[in-house]
């Protein structure tokens, strides 16, 4: 499948020496969901502050939509629509005047399709009369997302889109994000909220100190990873049952166990059918496990 | 076209500002003539004139006092640092709304986000403020017009225009300059700091280096001496290899600065 974003070892240093990312290799194909993971200063913003030619490259290349970022960067943002984070519009616009000035760059200008969007995000003619500093975060985050899709992109960049967005506004969100992909269209989502990656995007990739960890679908991803189970026995059992390969103990006190199920769950349930259970309980696996496998001390 | 989109944007921001400055511009320059219609003032002033205390006549110079003589009140307000004060404040302006604002806040990643290059982005800043000094030297020679007109103020016309053409050469100097620390600054206090400081200090040493020998040895590096009403008013012809020197160099800084602006990495806001 064809690559809209691609880098190859990119690196940016700060000054010499604080590490933003480092060999960055990776590949955003046409069509997806693409999510970035990491937690504050992974070095996602950094990123998408490259591709966007905000920043400069200390060493390593990257291209969207098969131009290289830096060299081709005007013929790129004619394709692309950017959100970025926690920056407001300009202050002095009113929501109407912003969208209308960021929306005369562009040769394209489907009003249908801003009133479409505006509808999405339940924006009022009023809301639009307002100046933007009058606007909460949730608000202004709003017309920075539809600012980013009013031209019909190729690719939709965004950084941490839904921080201060509220839940019906999320929602809303995701099916637009949703409805653009089926369309066509390809997202690079930088988040550090699980629960939007894993409800929205179809590969992610983690980042961490700078350094690409892993890129894998959700569901890979999700399914790779171990659960925690944790079960309260009615009678204390002896430790050497559970030490099977099956399990990796976290807790255990001899009526309390609390495990990583690490094997096959039909062995476990083999050997916990021979003593009495008060209560078991084994969530769903989410992404948060993933997140927190690959951040934590020993991975 | 994107350019222009962009260059409008910012026109539309700078024109209240434009409006209020050349206001303010016109109304001062157009007081001069009443104050050089006023009988009373007249004969106050060539009292002190014709006997100034020589601190003051070594400051100014023996030219000062002529001029003064010659044309009265009315040349004071091209040779009062006012003027150039609120020409200053405009540069500041316009560079910090066209940059270093949106650099600050972080807005100018939406504008970069768009098909319009750093150079041009830079290029409209320049744009600007020559438009705005532009308006703003002919709102000051409209003033004093106007006001020679309203205050009927006969005699001799100085060469109002002459110096207004040499107080926009400088002024573009200048404004070449303080775009070039916002090619680098990252808010608008690193920008004000280092280049408001560098300016009045050159120019507090301009207005006190008849005080000093050593002063006279910076003049040719510095900006303000460039600007001369005095000796256009005693009829004295300034020199071309500096009327010439300044725009190549204001060019060249504004070439700088683009560079810089295209090449730098700009803050997250």
């Amino acid at each position: 499948m064809e690559a809209v974003i691609k880098t190859d070892r990119l690196t940016k240093i700060y000054g010499g020496k604080t590490v933003g990312i480092q060999d960055l290799t990776m590949e955003v194909r046409r069509g997806e969901i693409y999510g970035f993971l990491g937690s504050n200063g992974a070095g996602k913003t950094t990123t998408i502050r490259l591709l966007l030619n905000l920043i400069f490259p200390t060493s390593g290349s990257a291209e969207a939509l098969g131009k290289n970022v830096t060299a081709e960067h005007l013929d790129i943002c004619s394709l692309v629509g950017y959100a970025p984070s926690g920056v407001r519009p300009p202050r002095n616009m009113t929501g109407d005047e912003f969208l209308k000035y960021m929306g005369r760059y562009y040769k394209y200008n489907d009003l249908k399709h801003l009133r479409n969007l505006l509808d999405r995000f339940e924006f009022s003619e009023k809301d639009l009369s307002r100046k933007i500093k009058e606007y909460s975060s949730g608000m202004a985050r709003k017309i920075a997302i539809i600012q980013a899709f009013q031209h019909k992109p190729e690719l939709v960049i965004m950084d941490e889109p839904t921080e201060g967005l509220d839940p019906v506004m999320q929602h809303h969100f995701y099916e637009l994000l949703t409805d653009y992909r089926n369309s066509g269209g390809t997202v690079f989502l930088s988040s550090h909220r699980l629960r939007e990656v894993e409800q929205v995007c179809d590969r992610a990739a983690i980042i961490r100190n700078g350094i690409l960890v892993t890129v894998e679908t959700v569901k890979d991803l999700v399914e790779r990873t171990s659960r925690t189970i944790t079960i309260h026995f009615k009678k204390k059992i002896p430790r050497s049952v559970l030490e099977t390969g099956e399990l990796e103990i976290i807790e255990f006190n001899g009526e309390r166990l609390k495990a990583k199920l690490k094997g096959d769950i039909n062995k476990v349930i083999n050997i916990l059918s021979k003593y009495e259970i008060k209560d078991l309980s084994l969530p769903p696996l989410s992404l948060e496990d993933v997140f927190l496998h690959y951040y934590s001390e020993e991975n | 076209m994107e350019g222009r989109v962009h260059l409008f944007y910012i026109c539309r921001k700078l024109t209240k500002a434009i409006i209020l400055l050349c206001l303010a511009v016109f109304i001062f320059e157009g007081l001069f003539p009443l104050l050089s219609a006023s009988a009373k003032l007249k004969m106050e002033m060539m009292g002190d004139m014709q006997n100034p205390q020589p601190e003051m006549l070594k400051m100014m110079g023996r030219d000062f006092y002529d001029v003064m003589m010659d044309y009265g009140f009315i040349v004071f307000g091209y040779i009062h640092p006012f003027l150039l004060v609120l020409l200053v404040i405009y540069i500041f302006y316009a560079v910090s709304q066209v940059l270093t604002s949106e650099i600050a806040t972080g807005s100018i990643g939406f504008i970069l986000s768009r098909p319009v290059s750093r150079m041009r982005i830079y290029f409209n800043l320049a744009i600007v403020i020559y438009s705005g000094l532009a308006v703003m030297s002919l709102a000051a020679l409209g003033g004093t017009y106007f006001g020679m007109w309203i205050f009927n103020v006969g005699g001799k016309v100085p060469p109002f225009l002459s110096i207004v053409i040499n107080l926009y050469v400088l002024m573009l100097f200048i404004a070449g300059y303080i775009a070039l620390f916002a090619s680098i600054a990252d808010t608008g206090k690193s920008l004000f700091i280092p280049s408001g400081i560098i300016l009045f200090v050159f120019y507090t040493i301009d207005l006190i280096s008849g005080l000093w020998e050593p002063f006279e040895y910076i003049s040719p590096i510095n900006p303000f001496s460039y600007y001369k009403p005095i000796e256009l008013l005693v009829g004295q012809r300034l020199d071309l290899a500096a009327g010439l020197a300044i725009p190549v160099l204001t060019a060249l800084m504004f070439w700088l600065g683009a560079r810089i602006f295209s090449r730098r990495n700009l803050p997250s806001g």
